[in-house]
């Protein structure tokens, strides 16, 4: 019979059919499974709004951008100066926004944290994160605490232009630059949240890491310059501090740091930059021991043109490439060195990578 | 402001049109006239657009950068609102290689070697010009000689029928709180002699809405910190004296006081940045003919443009001077002569040599105080004769830098030959082939040289070479006149200057190459449809594939270079009738790119600028010896908050009304 054929197929097609414009939707999980990948920041440009986070997928070996506009339906906005995870949260620090996103693991805002201060707002800078809380430094010469839950942010005043900063031993170590000027490391005691003392340091420190047994502290610092005649005044340094005794020392075997992140196994990275044969900025990345500051010799052979940023994260190296004009590059290693891949951040300035 | 209150206005200027008796009706301007300004353009052997006071009138346009939007192959970069930044670029060239003339005097930056259009008013403008290459006029400053193109404006000398005094006064209202009075008065003086004051005053909050795009939200946000106040204002005297030649004498002066909004930034607006201009300028230019053959024609001017940039950091402890209060002074000295020979009809041969003294003072620390002295030699011949026209030209500039601090850049010299050729066609209608080439350059300026840490004192001049192949046509029939051009370019941009990444801080470098293939398309028309209706019609549309060829492995490797539409174009249409002239105008631009790479994230979207504008002239008294023109102008009617920079939201929808005496 050919009716009773054709309506069971009928019937079929309709099903089919409507269970195709209307998918059936999976019920939202309490905690929502998180983003899996290789996580990147892009700062963007000035003034451009033009920050975002791109997502690597190491299987597929594809970018997907935009994650955070995905997610809640409005851009990340201007400069993306870092990202961190804690529990299932995320801390976005916007530079240029002027505001830090709390978002769950899928990036969808759950918080916008902003600070007033005189007739604007503070401008965010670095994160860290420490017995349960996150630490934020604002260029307004601040160390922001943020409380997960409430949200609210205590602060308290540390030097000029603070940029990195990293927490250990119930203490943060925020180095304040200045924009240049500054040759401080500010210590704040995290129980009272006050400025014990401020560590002086090479002129420019910019990057913070304490050895796992918190005895020592190393500075990144930038070059620096006369503001007068701009002759580089302080060459870009890694110093190396004794908590115990505040002694500070000049690692001189490390010429124009760039960035030094904590990697694993109380080992540190470094990066150092340099020039190729056509003036292009390349950074080379070497490993130190943090017990000892015993150089353990190059992270990888290669040499990173147009190097940009540097990050460390649950046993993966970024390297980030940027000529500031186009899409950058990410250098994806295994903390061993052995390479992973390299991909385009669909973005301008990779800052920051996240392996989730 | 709403369309209420346009309408009324409307309605108002319609009533008095048509209950007020009119005396003269006629355009002044007939057939003949519009043929000859046209037949310059029409004859120039490189590219060349114009525009005269009437045309200005027709379209509505009180500023050069409203003005140009119907000017193929030109384009301003705007930064929105009155007190926003506006350049100038020819083609796909930065701004950096207009050069901006202005009743003969070249006006110029030595620190930024941009030059803000939007301080020139049009009130007293007889025409406007726009050379997209070479020149046909070899009787100017040598200067001129090396840019890609020349901006001209000239204002109208006076002219007087009756008494020796005409006084005209005008008070122009827009949107968002902009008052624009003006005034000016010509006297005669004396056989051949006249002098001529006029002042311009623009008052604007500048707090226009707009809507803030992001992602799926739009907001209505209103644009902070974005208030203009300026004065401009020139005293001349002009001299006829016969055989003794002429001459002119002008003080400029203009002084600005303005909030910058700065790009709109996601999630926080506190704008705070303001600047401070003052300018003065003093200028003499004297022309004679010393004897038959001869043309002298010598100039000097004086130039003190001083600004004040403020700014503050919210910094908790500072360490360097709260607030930024940076002045800036620049000083430019200029002589120039240029003789202009005719041995035979039709043959002309010039010399022009132009001294250009620069000084930059600062009170930045570390500013070099440099001083600069160039010197232009341009060496022209003419020939003009039956169908042909031909110029070729050769500028040698020289220049040397003097520093009160460091090592001043070594001094440079370069060559620029041009030469050009139009040839008519034997056919009836006026049909023209035309062919040039230029090389040009532009030479590192203050800011590239010595800017606190970027400046780079080893820079090469940015170099670029234009060639241009063109068609023009004309045609005139009873009443009607027809005119077309296309053209069609090649050019190149080498050793560009531009901002490089070093290791802790940017560097100035000459670095990257331009590739640009375009063409220029205008149509254009006026007639008498009927006894009471003159109409008007004009169309232009630009091609540009502008790409940079730097780096073969670059990602950004032939993409079309930053802010340059492959499409744009615009329609004018004007219509005269005795009792209201009815204008409109559409500028149209194509899809833009913020950055090097051609990527959706930073494309910006295409746009349409509508204007309307309406007037009418009324004659008062014996032989209309008084001149009432009012007029009203709904500016991008559309009212869409478009972008030409990004981040920098246009003004919407906006209305003006004007009304002037002329006695």
């Amino acid at each position: 019979m050919v009716s009773n054929y054709r309506i069971p197929a009928l019937a079929a097609f309709m099903l089919l059919w409507v269970s195709c414009s209307k998918p059936v939707v999976p019920p939202v999980p309490d905690v929502p499974e998180g983003l899996k990948g290789a996580l990147v920041l892009n700062n963007g440009n000035w003034g451009s709004n033009d920050a975002g986070i791109s997502l690597y997928d190491v299987q597929k070996n594809s970018v997907s951008a935009g994650m955070f506009l995905n997610a809640n339906g409005m851009q990340l906005g201007d400069l993306g100066q870092d990202i961190l995870v804690l529990g299932n949260e995320m801390y976005i620090s916007m530079n240029g926004s002027r505001v830090v996103f709390v978002t769950d693991l899928q990036l969808k805002i759950k918080k916008t944290i902003e600070v007033e201060f005189g007739d604007g707002k503070m401008a965010p800078r670095y994160l860290a994160s420490a017995d349960g809380k996150v630490y934020v430094t604002y260029y307004e010469g601040f160390l922001g605490e943020i409380t997960p839950g409430s949200y609210e942010v205590r602060l308290t005043p540390v030097g000029s232009y603070p940029e990195g900063l990293c927490i250990s031993g119930g203490k943060a170590y925020v180095a304040n630059s200045g924009y240049g000027y500054d040759n401080t490391v500010s210590v704040v005691d995290l129980a009272s949240f006050t400025e014990e003392k401020k560590i002086t340091v090479n002129q420019n420190p910019q990057y913070l890491v304490a050895s796992g047994d918190g005895k020592t502290l190393y500075v990144c610092s930038w070059d620096a310059y006369d503001p007068v005649s701009y002759e580089v005044l302080s060459p870009a340094k890694l110093q190396m501090v004794d908590l115990a005794s505040g002694n500070v020392s000049d690692m001189e075997a490390y010429s124009d740091v760039k960035c030094i992140v904590e990697g694993p196994d109380n080992k540190m990275f470094v990066a150092q930059g340099g020039y190729d044969a056509n003036w292009q900025v390349c950074g080379t990345i070497k490993v130190i021991d943090m017990a000892t500051g015993a150089d353990k010799g190059l992270f990888t052979e290669e040499q990173i043109l147009n190097y940009y940023s540097l990050s460390y994260s649950n046993g993966y190296v970024f390297v980030g490439a940027s000529d500031y004009r186009t899409n950058g590059d990410v250098y994806l290693y295994k903390e061993d060195g052995t390479f992973v891949a390299k991909f385009d951040s669909q973005g301008l300035n990779p800052q920051k990578g996240l392996y989730l | 402001m709403g369309f209420f209150t346009f309408a009324h206005m409307f309605w108002q200027v319609a009533a008095i049109a048509v209950f007020v008796p009119f005396i003269d009706v006629t355009d002044t301007l007939d057939v003949a006239r519009v043929t000859d300004t046209k037949s310059t353009v029409l004859k120039s052997s490189a590219p060349l657009l114009r525009m005269d006071a009437s045309a200005l009138e027709r379209t509505g346009a009180i500023s050069l950068q409203e003005a140009l939007r119907t000017f193929a192959g030109v384009s301003v970069r705007d930064y929105g609102g009155l007190g926003g930044l506006k350049t100038v670029g020819i083609r796909s060239f930065g701004a950096q290689h207009t050069g901006i003339i202005y009743d003969g005097q070249v006006i110029s930056n030595a620190q930024n070697g941009q030059v803000d259009i939007g301080r020139f008013n049009l009130d007293d403008v007889q025409s406007i010009a726009v050379e997209l290459g070479g020149s046909s006029d070899i009787f100017r400053s040598a200067r001129l000689a090396g840019s890609v193109g020349v901006l001209s404006v000239e204002t109208a000398r006076p002219a007087f029928s009756g008494s020796g005094t005409s006084v005209s006064a005008a008070l122009r209202y827009g949107s968002f709180n902009t008052w624009n009075p003006y005034f000016s008065l010509k006297q005669r003086l004396g056989r051949g002699w006249c002098a001529s004051v006029w002042g311009n005053y623009v008052n604007s909050r500048g707090n226009y809405p707009f809507i803030l795009h992001n992602g799926n939200l739009s907001t209505t946000e209103t644009r902070l910190h974005s208030d203009v106040s300026s004065f401009n204002g020139e005293a001349s005297v002009y001299g006829d004296m016969g055989s003794g030649g002429t001459l002119a004498l002008k003080l400029m002066y203009y002084d600005s006081e303005r909030g910058l909004p700065g790009s709109v930034v996601l999630y926080t607006q506190n704008p705070h940045q303001r600047l401070w201009d003052r300018d003065f300028r003093a200028s003499a230019l004297y022309e004679v003919k010393p004897a038959d053959k001869w043309r002298l024609k010598a100039s000097a001017s004086y130039n003190s443009a001083w600004n004040r940039a403020w700014n503050r950091f919210v910094d908790y402890a500072p360490i360097h001077p709260q607030p930024q209060d940076d002045r800036y002074l620049q000083q430019e000295g200029s002589a120039n002569a240029v003789a202009l020979f005719s041995p035979w009809a039709g043959v002309e041969f010039s010399l022009a040599q132009d001294v250009v003294l620069n000084t930059l003072q600062a009170n930045i620390p570390g500013c070099p105080f440099p001083t600069r002295i160039t010197s232009y030699t341009a060496l022209s011949g003419k020939y003009e004769r039956g169908p042909f026209l031909a110029v070729v030209s050769l500028l040698g500039t020289g220049c040397a830098e003097w520093v009160k601090s460091g090592e001043p850049a070594p001094g440079r010299f370069h060559l620029s030959p041009s030469a050009s050729i139009s040839y008519r066609l034997p056919v009836e209608t006026e049909l023209r082939l035309r062919a040039s080439f230029k090389d040009s350059f532009r030479l590192p300026t203050f800011n590239d040289l010595y800017y606190a840490r970027v400046g780079n004192r080893t820079l090469r001049p940015e170099k670029a070479m234009q060639t241009n192949l063109g068609i023009t046509w004309g045609h005139t029939f009873g009443e009607h006149r027809l005119s077309a051009t296309a053209d069609a370019y090649w050019n190149a941009v080498r050793d560009r200057i531009v901002a490089v990444p070093s290791l802790f801080i940017w560097s100035m470098r000459n670095v990257g190459r331009v590739l640009m293939l375009g063409s220029d398309l205008n149509f254009s028309y006026r007639g008498k449809l009927v006894s009471w209706l003159w109409a008007n019609a004009s169309a232009a549309y630009s091609y540009q594939y502008a790409v940079d060829i730097t780096d073969p492995s670059a990602k950004n490797y032939r993409h079309q270079i930053a802010y340059t539409p492959r499409h744009s174009g615009s329609a004018m249409l004007a219509m005269e009738t005795p009792w209201v002239n009815l204008g409109y105008t559409l500028q149209a631009v194509g899809e833009r790119y913020t950055l090097a790479q051609n990527i959706p994230a930073h494309r910006i979207d295409p746009y349409f600028d509508h204007i309307l504008s309406l007037n009418h002239t009324f004659f008062i008294g014996k032989r209309h010896i008084c001149k009432l023109f009012v007029s009203a102008e709904a500016l991008n009617l559309a009212g869409v908050n478009y972008e030409v920079v990004q981040y920098y939201p246009m003004p919407g929808r906006q209305y003006r009304f004007t009304i002037k005496f002329t006695y």
